[in-house]
């Protein structure tokens, strides 16, 4: 499957609310709270199991004023590492 | 049997000792109910319970249980019942304590309206003030400042409450609260609902006895302060995603399961809405409450 076709969802092993647009994430099994900058936020919002990472990249390429394909590597590689710390899993 | 109830929250608590019963009635008489409890928690005597060498906490699905101190016990939240064993009478009421805060603490917040916070509670001119903070930033130190000045409704646990009415500081002293909780509905129906800040009879374990006054009031809630000493007062407001990460930082208890975590992110997003939060930064004198005033009349008249 083409990578930047999957859909990224949050873990269902986190908890997280946004507060004026920056993220709070909670992951209780590890006893460990996150505040995400408004890029790494608005990357977490867009994240809610309805989106591809391709899709994620086009809005975030729109609000941003940014080239598409600098989003999507952007994207990909953030929803890598939010995966490799259990915080996304992918629908 | 007797029940308390805490922030319309009632617990009814059965001893297998009479007169430990006895006591814990004595301890929490101003928060003591009639009516039906949400709540049952059995305490136990067991004689030969030690000092644990090294306290333990786990959690299985929705039962949490400890051994802590000379003390073992368990929270099942899933069926609204806790027990607590300890071995003699002395070291009863700070076991149960431990399991009565923690079931505030869990059950407040799936409740969508409050949450119990380790601060201090300070009414103040009619309003009240929270100081948090963890262990020594300066929650009793505060409470020890407002003699003269304030009254304190706690020094270590107090309850903020979201209720569609308010009634007099004075109100509810030995029974049930009658406040609406102020869940959508109630909101609806009350046009308006405002923050208040309930007091607990949860005091800090190595509070003087003497500043120790287990009170049921509960008041209008103005501003939360997050403590931290420092050479010179100052008041930093907080953004609202900083004053999340400042309140969990001693809150770290009521969000160790994910649907605790959502429950207690949910209130706090309301909360926080509607209720300024900021670091404090404070000298441990009674200049304090002068220069609360003085930021508090600067907001009055637009300032910061």
């Amino acid at each position: 499957m083409d990578p930047d076709l999957r859909i990224p969802r949050h873990s269902s092993r986190t908890a997280s609310r946004l507060y004026s647009g920056e993220a709070v994430i909670i992951s209780p099994a590890e006893g460990m709270v996150r505040m995400l900058n408004r890029v790494g936020s608005r990357i977490w919002e867009l994240a809610d199991g309805t989106r591809s990472v391709a899709e994620i990249a086009a809005v975030l390429a729109a609000e941003f004023t940014v080239e598409t394909d600098h989003a999507q590597a952007s994207v990909a590689r953030f929803l890598a590492d939010l995966e490799a710390k259990g915080l996304i899993v992918w629908s | 049997m007797i029940t308390l109830a805490v922030a319309d929250l009632a617990i009814a608590m059965t001893a297998t000792e009479p007169a430990w019963e006895a006591a814990l009635a004595e301890r929490f008489a101003a928060f003591i109910a009639q009516g039906p409890a949400a709540w049952q928690v059995e305490v136990r005597c067991e004689p030969t319970l030690t000092k644990a060498d090294a306290p333990w906490v786990r959690h299985d699905g929705p039962v949490t249980e400890f051994r802590v101190a000379a003390s073992t016990g368990g929270v099942d939240l899933a069926r609204a019942r806790a027990w607590v064993s300890a071995a003699a009478e002395a070291q009863a009421a700070p076991a149960v304590e431990r399991v009565l805060t923690y079931i505030l603490m869990q059950a407040l917040p799936r409740r969508g309206n409050a949450l119990l916070l380790h601060a201090a509670g300070i009414i103040y001119n009619n309003q009240s003030y929270v100081f948090a903070g963890a262990s020594a930033a300066g929650k009793t130190t505060v409470a020890r400042l407002a003699a003269g000045h304030a009254e304190v409704l706690c020094d270590e646990n107090v309850v903020v409450q979201l209720s569609s009415m308010s009634p007099s500081p004075a109100q509810n002293e030995g029974s049930i609260p009658t406040l609406a909780p102020a869940g959508r509905e109630a909101e609806k129906l009350a046009g308006t609902s405002s923050w208040h800040l309930i007091s607990t009879p949860f005091w800090g374990h190595s509070t003087p006895p003497e500043l120790v006054r287990r009170v049921n009031r509960r008041a209008p809630l103005q501003a939360i302060y997050l403590l931290a000493q420092a050479a010179e007062f100052r008041c930093t407001p907080l953004a609202p995603a900083e004053a999340v990460l400042a309140l969990l930082t001693t809150e770290k208890v009521a969000v160790e399961r994910p649907e605790s975590a959502a429950a207690w992110l949910a209130v706090t997003e309301r909360l926080i809405a509607d209720v300024p939060i900021y670091r404090l930064e404070f000298r441990p004198t009674p200049e304090l409450w002068e220069f609360l005033a003085e930021k508090r009349e600067g907001r009055k008249s637009g300032g910061s």
